[in-house]
């Protein structure tokens, strides 16, 4: 048995990577390998090399239980050990012996108890000898040809046993900066003094310089003469062994194990193999599949963890990864697939270390026949499998197949998304069309909504550039299903269509900011007047602390429908002292634009109830006091409701401003009456949601209109709606009319069928003004925009003549 | 008012003979009492009938039967303390004594050299019944002169 003690000086080499790498390498050529943790303070090789039964116990619980001399001596070595699996048909066989279970703080309790027992290095030699009968023990009992141990940085006792006594070769790594060189110069020269049991010949080190960036050649050389400074004769080391700092996906040439090349070695997995020769020298027959596999493994690791770094600075994608982290990964494990199977690599939920999202395995011809058998039937439910292998050219190949939560198992070829981790809160994660995502975000699933945005972006551009397909059939399924979003996604699809300045997405593949307008105005705004009244509110407020967000909403029914300008953003921050913290208050006084749902009873519904004998008596005198809210309450009773808004004829008499919604000149401010609504929806049986949102644009019509700066800048203070007289209300036929055709030129723009439907019942129920539109479906909008102006300007000619 | 000192100076003839005699004795039987039951004190308290016999010593003449054999356990005290260095040193400034006679300086001599054996011995056995498979593999005594030799080092590895 040889046994190999790898250390560093100073953390955050790499070290532990390499024992891993080591182990994994040499079961897969066929060797029997056991890999110890010796780093007992800050123990990880579990991390980095699973095992069945995990790491309940360890070496801290070997040495206290063969030490206490309460417990019965001879502890045996197996029940501190778990093996690792490997493939079919592999020879090899790798055990772990982890530190224990840490970072429990169960094991810190027994790494205390240790050194409590007895200092390990004493004159007594207690300590000496357990760890020496650890030693012998492995050899006796699992027979390895290799024993790697993981030692602890710095200068330590165990660390020490384990570079002198234990050790055939010391592997020392280390980085190039002046603490790391000097710190292994000392250590490295003085194994060649340390004590060594009798008849065992000096300890062979192997200095390993990590984490290169720079020019390989030049930083071997430079930390070379760094390390030989002051070297006395014959103390000089000649080689000096590189693994630079990512491994290199282009490794080249088909990789495989032998005498070291003679030009120098190209890629990280290179550095791996030009070491690994030197250290662990074995007959090239045997090892050239398994690196050949190991060098595949560890590609597609990097293939599932590897973060665009472009795209990891943007927001959105911090939230919803792309990639799985390296610490739901795991290499080498069995999995229960009705019988237990070998996988060499299992990507976990971060919510499930039993049960793998994907597992892959390596399989040089890409045979589907054997994914079906063993993962496509049976008990198995493994979400998706990927076949892996190189090419000639070394580069990795993959054959994905994914389940449905059906049960259905695909071929998906080379399908690179699956890699996602929210891929698999689809209903299968190989699916990622149009309809699949929707689902998904209508489930709850808001990690898809930038790729949706995405994906409508492709679908509507016709950028000069080029590159992407125009398809008005996808954009259209999108904007359909975004806007039937309810709760916290309709707010958040809003937030995810908005050209956030901190979020250059919009930018990333288009020039300029034409994608960000054409998202801004054909994404966003629609969905702002077809996704709820709450999801507005709660964007508005989202928006408070970030100094506003861009109304893009108002401004497409202002500037496009109706010709005129209104710009909330730009009203505030021209009327706004600058930074000011209560800003945002002051937008209040100010009163740009405001809008709210209301749960008491509108002005018209009150008028009609002290009109009504039935109700007149309930109306308190007190305009204030609890009587008068009960009274306020009963009269948006459904009951109630049901008298006053149908006539003695059992017609329905129901108007839209005052009645459904209204408008406030005096604040600016748009108000939905939800009770009635509510009532009048289910009336006349339409979609709540898209009635609320045809009040809530004809309230906003008139706000505009109150509001708007036409093109002389002027804006119309006194356009508010006439007072209704208590005892005789009729609405404006000018102002109703040219509210409800800008609403019907709206309708049109949104093209939603859910309130589409909400405004042609709405009008079947109303007054002849609110019908007016039906007359006007051609008058052109410039003719509309014009009575408008007429109207704002006192010479307004008649709608009727129009229609 | 100035404090009276709880407990005298090393060279101070505070404490006369005979209670020196009667503390050395209970010392002794502590020390082999913690040694008999496998205590990890059992060493310190060695160490300490080894300083109590040593300032026996002192007061006696190493010509007189009870100054030699103060002399010889403060040597004997000190190896089963696995203060083999302090033993040394003792067995050197006794032998260095006038009055100590030739035999004296061999038994001493002898008395360090049997029990540094015999304890030697005592942990290879321990070592031998603890770790029967490193014991096999290595020899008891091989691992007694490791620890011993790294115990010599001073430091986990011999650097400087």
């Amino acid at each position: 048995m040889e046994t190999i003690t790898f250390y560093s000086y100073k953390g955050g080499t790499g070290r532990t990577l390499l024992v891993a790498h080591t182990a994994r390498y040499l079961a897969l050529s066929g060797k029997r390998v056991v890999a110890v943790d010796l780093d007992l303070e800050a123990p990880g090789l579990h991390y980095r090399l699973a095992t069945a039964g995990g790491a309940q116990r360890g070496v801290v619980d070997y040495l206290v239980d063969s030490l206490n001399v309460r417990t019965a001596a001879d502890p045996a070595v197996a029940d501190y050990i778990s093996e690792a699996a490997v493939p079919e048909g592999t020879s090899g066989r790798l055990w772990l012996m982890p530190a224990g279970p840490a970072p429990s703080g169960d094991y810190w309790k027994r790494l205390n108890q240790l050194f409590q027992l007895a200092p390990l290095l004493d004159a007594s030699g207690a300590g000496l000898a357990a760890l020496l009968d650890l030693k012998a023990r492995i050899e006796s009992d699992l027979a390895p040809e290799y024993l790697l141990l993981d030692a602890r940085t710095g200068i330590t006792e165990v660390g020490g046993v384990a570079t002198s006594v234990l050790a055939d070769k010391v592997v020392s790594l280390f980085v190039d900066n002046p603490e790391s060189i000097e710190g292994t110069r000392a250590v490295i020269r003085s194994l060649r003094h340390v004590v060594r049991p009798a008849g065992s010949p000096s300890v062979t080190v192997f200095p390993v310089l990590s984490r290169v960036t720079e020019d390989l050649d030049k930083a071997r050389k430079g930390a070379l003469d760094d390390l030989n400074d002051g070297a006395a004769d014959g103390e000089a080391f000649e080689e000096l062994y590189v693994i630079r700092a990512d491994p290199d996906v282009d490794v080249g040439s088909e990789a495989s194990i032998g005498p070291p090349p003679k030009a120098p070695p190209e890629g990280a997995f290179r550095d791996y193999q030009f070491l690994l020769s030197a250290l662990v020298p074995l007959d090239t027959t045997d090892v050239s599949p398994a690196w050949a596999r190991h060098v595949a493994v560890q590609k597609l690791i990097e293939w599932l963890t590897a973060d665009d770094e472009e795209l990891g600075r943007r927001r959105f994608l911090r939230m919803n990864p792309r990639s799985f982290r390296s610490e739901q990964i795991t290499e080498g494990i069995q999995i229960s697939a009705g019988k237990p199977q070998y996988v060499d690599v299992a990507a976990f939920p971060d919510d499930n270390r039993t049960e793998p999202a994907l597992v892959a395995l390596y399989e040089q011809d890409f045979d589907g026949s054997t994914a079906y058998r063993q993962w496509g039937q049976g008990s198995s439910r493994v979400r998706c499998v990927v076949l892996f292998g190189l090419d000639k050219h070394s580069n990795l190949r993959r054959r994905v197949f994914t389940r449905s939560r059906y049960g259905s198992f695909t071929d998906r070829g080379d399908e690179w998304f699956v890699r996602w981790p929210v891929s698999f809160s689809l209903d299968d994660p190989g699916d990622h069309s149009t309809s699949s995502l929707l689902r998904a975000v209508q489930a709850g699933n808001q990690g898809f909504i930038p790729i949706l945005v995405e994906r409508w972006q492709h679908a509507t551009w016709f950028g000069s550039h080029g590159g992407f397909t125009p398809d008005p059939r996808e954009a259209k399924e999108i904007i359909d299903g975004l806007s039937a979003l309810k709760g916290d996604s309709a707010a958040m699809v809003l937030w995810h269509t908005v050209a956030d300045l901190a979020d250059d997405r919009f930018e990333l593949r288009h020039e300029g900011g034409s994608m960000r307008e054409h998202t801004m105005r054909e994404l966003h705004a629609p969905l702002w007047w077809r996704l709820s009244i709450e999801a507005k509110r709660d964007y508005q407020l989202a928006g408070r602390g970030r100094g506003g967000l861009p109304a893009a909403g108002l401004q497409l029914l202002a500037s496009d429908v109706m010709g005129l300008t209104f710009d909330q953003e730009r009203e505030f921050r021209e009327r706004a002292p600058k930074g000011d913290k209560v800003r945002w208050r002051l937008a209040e006084v100010l009163a740009v634009f405001d809008f709210a749902v209301s749960d008491e009873p509108p002005p018209e519904l009150v008028r009609r109830a002290a009109l009504d004998p039935a109700y007149v008596d309930e109306l308190p005198a007190s305009r204030t006091g609890e009587k008068r809210d009960k009274a306020l309450a009963a009269i948006t009773a459904r009951s109630t409701l049901d008298r006053l808004l149908q006539g003695n004829d059992g017609r329905l008499q129901v108007v839209t401003t005052n009645l459904l919604g209204g408008y406030d000149p005096g604040r600016a401010r748009v108000t939905v009456y939800r009770p009635v609504v509510a009532w009048c929806a289910n009336a006349i049986r339409v979609d709540e949601r898209a009635l609320e949102n045809v009040v809530f644009l004809h309230e906003t019509v008139h706000a505009i209109c109150h509001l708007g700066l036409d093109l002389d800048g002027r804006r119309w203070d006194d356009f508010a709606l006439p007072g209704s007289t208590f005892f005789d209300f009729r609405p404006s036929a000018l102002h109703e009319g040219l509210a409800q055709y800008f609403t019907f030129r709206m309708l049109e723009r949104l093209d939603d069928t859910g309130m589409w439907a909400a405004f042609e019942r709405l009008t079947d129920v109303q007054p002849p003004e609110y019908q007016q539109w039906r007359g006007m479906r051609e008058v052109p909008l410039e003719r509309a925009r014009t009575l408008l102006l007429e109207a704002r300007a006192g010479f307004a000619s008649s709608l009727r003549e129009e229609a | 008012m100035p404090r009276k000192r709880l407990w005298p100076r090393q060279n101070d003839e505070f404490v006369d003979l005979e209670t020196l005699k009667i503390l050395t004795s209970d010392a002794i039987r502590r020390a082999e009492g913690l040694a008999d039951v496998g205590s990890g004190g059992a060493e310190a308290a060695y160490l300490d009938v080894s300083l109590l016999e040593d300032r026996v010593a002192r007061l006696t003449s190493p010509s007189t039967a009870v100054g030699a054999l103060a002399r010889q356990g403060a040597v004997g005290s000190a190896v089963l303390a696995g203060a083999t260095e302090r033993a040394e040193e003792l067995v050197i400034s006794y032998s260095a004594e006038e009055g100590a006679s030739e035999e004296l300086r061999d038994e001493l001599t002898a008395t360090l050299t049997r029990l540094v054996e015999v304890r030697r011995a005592d942990r290879a056995d321990a070592i031998r019944e603890r770790f029967p498979c490193a014991s096999a593999r290595y020899g008891a005594e091989e691992i007694v002169r490791l620890a011993e030799a790294i115990v010599c080092q001073a430091e986990p590895l011999p650097i400087g």
